[in-house]
């Protein structure tokens, strides 16, 4: 128990800084919405259990350290607009990512890239809802497009980092 | 062959390798965008080749102001669009107008067939570091306001109907 709160308050931790580092870069491609999306390599590390084990892979986990995660940075960095469709994007990434993490088919970057282009066709839908415009589908192939690239970086540095974690830390990380 | 393809398969039980399904589906996911984007781009084109397009104003799903585009021509123009409880309004002016500090704006800038976002008041900016938009189709839109700001031209509600039906 006691365990298990200090390794997701390392994966927290480490998840908010990333949030603090992607604040930080000024980046801005002229796109709404772009972003490197950097925090989800701590969520996509549990997801896979970190440790290797397939089977201890945590859901819960993975959704509690990125909801805690969304609502901090929000309100430390961000507004309640950006909370909204954090959340809207990760519960769509998230479910993405747990349905394809079963299939043998992906790795953990592949994975990591459907759960990006899922993140951003959430946030995608929530746009559409609020501001009930046929012109923002004109966003859509950019923001898959986007999603793609940088499930992509997230899911080759979670490939490079995981045998380090499992070596560092075994069934403790 | 078929010993290959089985040892492919051994190795794919490992989450943290690389297969060959990653490469399949982002090189799928980046060329459907980029399939996208081109039959975008082409369309805004010839919709733009088809004569005068307009900077139409939306707040919330009200359209609440149009200007015509004059491209190439040495047109600047501000926009200045302010909220109240009652609604939004719009002004326009040939200099840059002075913003409001006792409530929420957006203000555009026309020239030369471009529209663009100088500055808002919203948390993020998202919108004023939006790219310029200048094609039918294109929009800039300010979430926290409920401002968009979308161009159209010739045929434009004809495209968006084909486009929803394509990206559906």
């Amino acid at each position: 128990m006691s365990g298990r709160v200090a390794r997701l308050g390392l994966y927290l931790t480490v998840a908010l800084v990333l949030s603090y580092v992607e604040s930080l870069i000024p980046f801005s491609p002229g796109i709404p919405g772009i972003k490197p999306g950097l925090p989800n390599l701590a969520v996509v590390l549990l997801l896979y259990g970190a440790q290797g084990d397939a089977a201890a892979g945590g859901v819960r986990d993975a959704a509690l350290v990125n909801l805690l995660r969304i609502v901090l940075a929000g309100f430390l960095f961000g507004s309640l607009y950006s909370i909204l469709y954090a959340l809207a994007g990760a519960v769509c990434s998230l479910f993405v990512m747990c349905l394809f993490r079963r299939l043998p088919v992906f790795s953990i970057a592949g994975v990591s890239v459907l759960g990006g282009v899922a993140h951003n066709i959430g946030q995608f839908a929530v746009a559409l809802f609020v501001t009930e415009t046929a012109y923002l589908w004109y966003y859509l192939p950019f923001l898959i497009a986007a999603g793609t690239v940088a499930g992509m970086l997230v899911g080759v540095i979670a490939m490079a980092a995981a045998p380090h974690l499992q070596k560092a830390g075994g069934r403790s990380v | 062959m078929g010993h290959r393809a089985d040892s492919g398969r051994r190795e794919a039980r490992s989450p943290f390798r690389w297969h060959r399904a990653d490469t399949v589906l982002i090189v799928c996911c980046l060329a459907f965008s980029a399939a996208l984007i081109g039959f975008l781009a082409l369309r805004g084109r010839s919709m733009a080749g088809q004569g005068g397009a307009d900077l139409v104003l939306f707040h919330e799903k009200n359209e609440i102001g149009r200007f015509a585009l004059e491209q190439g021509q040495e047109q600047e123009q501000y926009i200045l669009i302010t909220y109240t409880a009652q609604g939004a309004y719009v002004q326009a002016a040939d200099n840059r107008p002075s913003v409001p500090d006792d409530r929420p704006y957006n203000l555009l800038y026309l020239a030369d067939g471009q529209v663009t976002m100088v500055a808002a008041d919203c948390p993020d900016l998202i919108c004023v570091h939006h790219l310029p938009i200048a094609s039918p189709g294109e929009s800039i839109i300010c979430l926290p306001h409920k401002l968009t700001a979308a161009i159209e031209g010739g045929g434009k509600s004809e495209a968006l109907e084909e486009l929803d039906g394509v990206v559906r």
